[in-house]
């Protein structure tokens, strides 16, 4: 049975479901609205972004556009970072962009809408059944339709910002985007042409001029293939359009094939230092010894030939050969495994002279003396192609770079100290041994070699101090051996001696062994010793060799020239350099300055 | 049921009328009047700040013959005593001659309390309203006696003259819905005043309502609706006057001992419902919550020793506040 409060407790549930629904519908309604405005407001943010940033793209564009008028360009990818930047900072709009009672409160505040919008969404979504809840649901309803969200946030960008965009893009494209022009081998003129003739004629006379009597057949192909690059050098020299990069580089590869061949010509086979001492503690052999220590193959040869004769002569009388037997089986054992053509004459001769056989011997070291000038020869024509491969390089540079000594006219002092760079000033003076490369002079400094007293001649007190580090010689003190100049050894204190030197103005000074010679001077010649001897010291303790050297007035020379030393380094530096990446221009360049040094550098 | 805007044209008719009529007695000052209405419909208490001569005593007894409420009056002196304003036990003697304790009722038991000068009552004078004011009865020994529905206290107090006052402690200000700063009047208010009021009769008012629809009003106001969003919005609001949370400014946490308490953020609620009806909305907005702002939080704003020597005033950090603490939604 209906009642008439059941009636009513219907109507009023049927009137609640009905505000529910019309509650959730509208809450539907309001979520697009919020995604509408939400979108619109991401859009917004990231012109407000794009707006911001303008002055750092107005700066970088111009950077380009400054950077391209110098001729590079920035690399393709970098386009990518305007697309990239513009979406970063659109995604960082979305993110920033309200939720939806944010994008419906920014509505209402827009629209001066009193909160209408998102307490409406807030009612709707908590199902708020009060009698006043509900009449603020119907009134947004009736006003949601009239809602106009594109005319309350527009998307539409002011004109100044438009024009600064325009203004951007174009800056952009003309110093952004835009490619870089490829720059065009510079072709050789008529005038550096004719110098590549003229330097290719030389090249190539100095090719021919390398010695091949020492060289096998496999070398001397190598040899006529670079006389035979050489000539078709000549021959490109008169084309017209040749460029610059292809001359370089063709004269790089023609002095790398040299390189390699006078590597290949100077190969090392000087015996082991036991072998040289023990050689060098007899009479007979200590010339021999000395020649090869100091890598003087010539002499070698010739006093390897001197042993020879001396063996071979009938006179030989029966110390001298047992003297000789007895160094040579010194020798022998002092070997340990040396694979030298030297050691191996040495072993050969010893096995003969135990024979009994002095001819046999004499011949192995006959052979020896052969050996030795072969390879003085293959030396010789090592350094032809060193020179030839110096000669190439310097060439691309003269051509290029600069007219022949430009660089030398480079003012002074843009050179830094430390090891050598290209394109830097070569120093005004000749390169003084004893100073660091690099280095100019320094106050307190000794003179440079050429300025420098002559072979004998005292040094002055307090020469040579604050100097640089010379060679340490034994028996100086080290502290006060000068540059430029060799102390020889056994010399005494440099002011004493300099001293004495200077006022007796003796070869040596009036001390023995006390002295200077210059640096670049020749290696000191071995003495020959006036006799030698076999003593018994003291008894039990075996036979002892005495070698006496007469005195007499004589110069010494240091073993090996002090200008070695940096021209070692120039090469070192030199193969450095070809393992580096370098462009060829610039490898030209610093090989260059690397042969204008070697010139200077050697004797 | 009531269609809820038949409902709000009412009441706004309702408050239109009180205005109109109010403003026969009372010259300029619209906004005082309408932040006392507002603070009545919410059955919150009112202490008026201003020298003297602006009006204060004058408004109270106005609204008391407009709303046809019973009016009574304390004036407030060191030596006044709890039992003046209270009421006290007297010995009563009947026609048998059989004595009895009566309790004579204080000036307390009206509808509307004008505490006048509130500062110069002794703390515990002061403290005998604090039991009117929020239970509204009064207990006299075992017995508690409620006050007539509905009840008002509106105190007034001048800042000027300090001396021999003893400043309200943070209890008894909590207790008044609004604090409300009464300014000089303008030049053009001035004039009225002196057109209207150098004779020597007063207006004559008329009651436009009585007790009983205040009340019906009040219960409608307490209707209005009030969306998570917003009730966050005020929350917010009351936080940041706290300098330990972390909604506050930097210099609430500067000059700042204690904020509101949560009876500032009910005031908020509802005055601005009151706010909202009177704009015609069924539902509370921020604009309504900002509105009512400074009358609701500056007298319970407790500044620190460096906020005083600093003579912070609690309006522009409300108004720091405003600007600080995010709008609803966002």
């Amino acid at each position: 049975m209906i009642t008439p409060t059941t009636t009513l407790s219907a109507a009023t549930a049927a009137t609640a479901a009905t505000a529910a629904t019309a509650a959730t519908a509208l809450a539907v309604r309001l979520s697009g609205v919020a995604a509408h405005v939400r979108r619109r407001l991401a859009v917004r943010l990231w012109f407000a972004l794009i707006v911001r940033h303008l002055p750092w793209w107005f700066a970088l564009a111009a950077l380009a556009a400054l950077v391209r008028l110098t001729g590079f360009g920035l690399p393709t990818w970098s386009v990518l970072l305007i697309p990239l930047w513009l979406l970063i900072i659109a995604v960082l709009a979305w993110r920033r962009a309200p939720a939806t009672a944010g994008a419906l409160a920014m509505l209402d505040r827009t629209l001066a809408l009193d909160d209408l919008l998102l307490n409406a969404w807030a009612f709707s979504a908590r199902s708020a059944n009060g009698s006043f809840a509900t009449e603020h649901l119907r009134r947004t309803d009736e006003r949601l339709p009239q809602l106009d969200t594109a005319q309350a946030l527009p998307l539409a960008l002011p004109m100044r910002h438009l024009t600064a965009l325009l203004l951007l893009a174009l800056l952009l494209v003309s110093g952004l985007l835009a490619p870089v022009p490829p720059v065009p081998p510079v072709v050789l003129d008529d005038h550096q042409r004719s110098e590549l003739a003229t330097q290719a004629n030389e090249l190539a006379r100095e090719a021919a001029q390398v010695p091949t009597t020492a060289l096998d057949a496999a070398e001397k192909a190598k040899l006529d293939e670079l006389q035979n690059r050489i000539r078709e050098a000549q021959e490109q020299a008169k084309r017209q359009g040749l460029t610059q990069p292809e001359v370089l580089k063709e004269l790089d590869r023609l002095a790398h094939r040299a390189e390699d061949l006078a590597a290949l010509l100077d190969q090392s086979d000087t015996p082991n230092a036991a072998l040289l001492g023990e050689l060098e503690r007899h009479a007979d052999t200590a010339d021999l010894a000395a020649a090869l220590r100091a890598g003087d193959l010539a002499k070698a040869a010739a006093e390897a030939k001197a042993l020879s004769e001396k063996l071979e002569r009938k006179d030989l009388t029966l110390d001298e050969r047992r003297r000789l037997e007895q160094a040579l089986e010194r020798a022998a054992k002092a070997d340990s495994g040396d694979r030298s053509s030297a050691a191996q004459a040495v072993n050969e001769a010893q096995k003969a002279m135990q024979q009994g056989d002095p001819q046999q011997a004499a011949k192995a070291l006959k052979n020896l003396a052969q050996n030795l000038a072969q390879r003085q020869q293959r030396q010789d024509a090592a350094k032809a192609m060193t020179k030839l491969a110096n000669r190439l390089r310097s060439t691309g540079s003269r051509l290029l770079s600069s007219p022949a000594g430009a660089l030398s006219k480079l003012p002074p002092g843009t050179r830094s100290s430390g090891a050598p760079l290209a394109g830097s000033a070569l120093p005004p003076a000749r390169f003084q041994p004893g100073n660091k490369p690099g280095q100019g002079n320094r106050p307190g400094n000794s003179a440079a070699p050429g300025q420098a007293q002559k072979p004998g001649q005292g040094q002055g007190q307090g020469q040579g101090q604050g100097q640089e580090q010379g060679i340490p010689v034994p028996g100086t003190s080290g502290s006060s051996a000068s540059a430029g100049s060799i102390p020889v050894p056994g010399s005494g204190a440099p002011s004493a001696a300099g001293a004495a030197g200077a006022a007796g103005n003796q070869p040596g000074g009036s001390q023995a062994g006390t002295g200077h010679v210059a640096a670049n001077g020749p290696a000191t010649t071995p003495r020959t010793p006036s006799s030698t001897s076999t003593v018994t010291a003291a008894p039990g303790e075996g036979q002892s060799e005495q070698t006496q050297v007469a005195g007499q007035v004589h110069n010494e020379g240091s073993a090996r020239a002090l200008s070695q030393t940096p021209l070692t380094m120039v090469d070192a530096e030199e193969r450095a350099l070809d393992e580096d990446p370098l462009p060829a221009g610039r490898r030209a360049q610093v090989k260059a300055y690397f042969t204008l040094l070697r010139e200077q550098l050697e004797p | 049921m009531i269609d809820p805007t038949s409902l709000i044209a009412r009441f706004t008719d309702r408050f239109t009328a009180l205005r109109l009529e109010i403003a026969k007695g009372i010259v300029g000052n619209e906004g005082l009047v309408t932040d006392c209405l507002v603070a009545m419909l919410t059955q919150g208490h009112v202490l008026l700040e201003g020298v003297p001569g602006l009006g204060k005593t004058s408004l109270v007894r106005v609204l008391s013959k407009v709303l046809g409420l019973s009016f009574g009056r304390v004036q407030c002196t060191p030596d006044l005593m709890p039992a003046d304003i209270l009421g006290t036990h007297i010995v009563n003697e009947d026609d048998h001659g059989r004595r009895t304790l009566r309790f004579e009722r204080g000036p307390v038991f009206r509808h509307l309390l004008l505490v006048d000068e509130i500062n110069r009552a002794t703390p515990k004078t002061q403290a005998a309203l604090l039991e009117v004011m929020q239970e509204r009865q009064v207990t006299a020994g075992t017995e508690s006696m409620p006050l007539p529905a509905p009840f008002f206290v509106l105190a007034t107090q001048n800042p000027v003259e300090m001396e021999g006052t003893y400043p309200l402690p943070e209890a008894q200000l909590d207790r008044f819905a609004f604090k409300l700063v009464v300014r000089f009047p303008a030049r053009e208010q001035l004039v009225e005043i002196a057109n209207r009021t150098s004779g020597y009769h007063e207006a004559a008012l008329k009651p436009v309502m009585d007790g009983a629809e205040l009340e019906a009003l009040t219960l409608q106001a307490a209707e209005v609706a009030v969306s998570d969003p917003l009730a966050l919005y005020a929350a917010d609001l009351v936080l940041a006057t706290h300098p330990d949370q972390p909604q506050a400014t930097p210099t609430v946490k500067r000059l700042v001992a204690y904020g509101a308490s949560p009876r500032g953020l009910q005031t908020l609620i509802r005055t601005a419902r009151v706010h909202a009806l009177l704009a015609g909305r069924p539902a509370v907005a921020a604009a309504d919550i900002r509105r009512v702002a400074h009358s609701a939080l500056r007298h319970r704003i407790i500044r620190n020793f460096e906020g005083e020597a600093e003579g912070l005033n609690p309006d522009k950090l409300i108004d720091e506040i405003l600007l600080t603490v995010p709008a609803p939604g966002a």
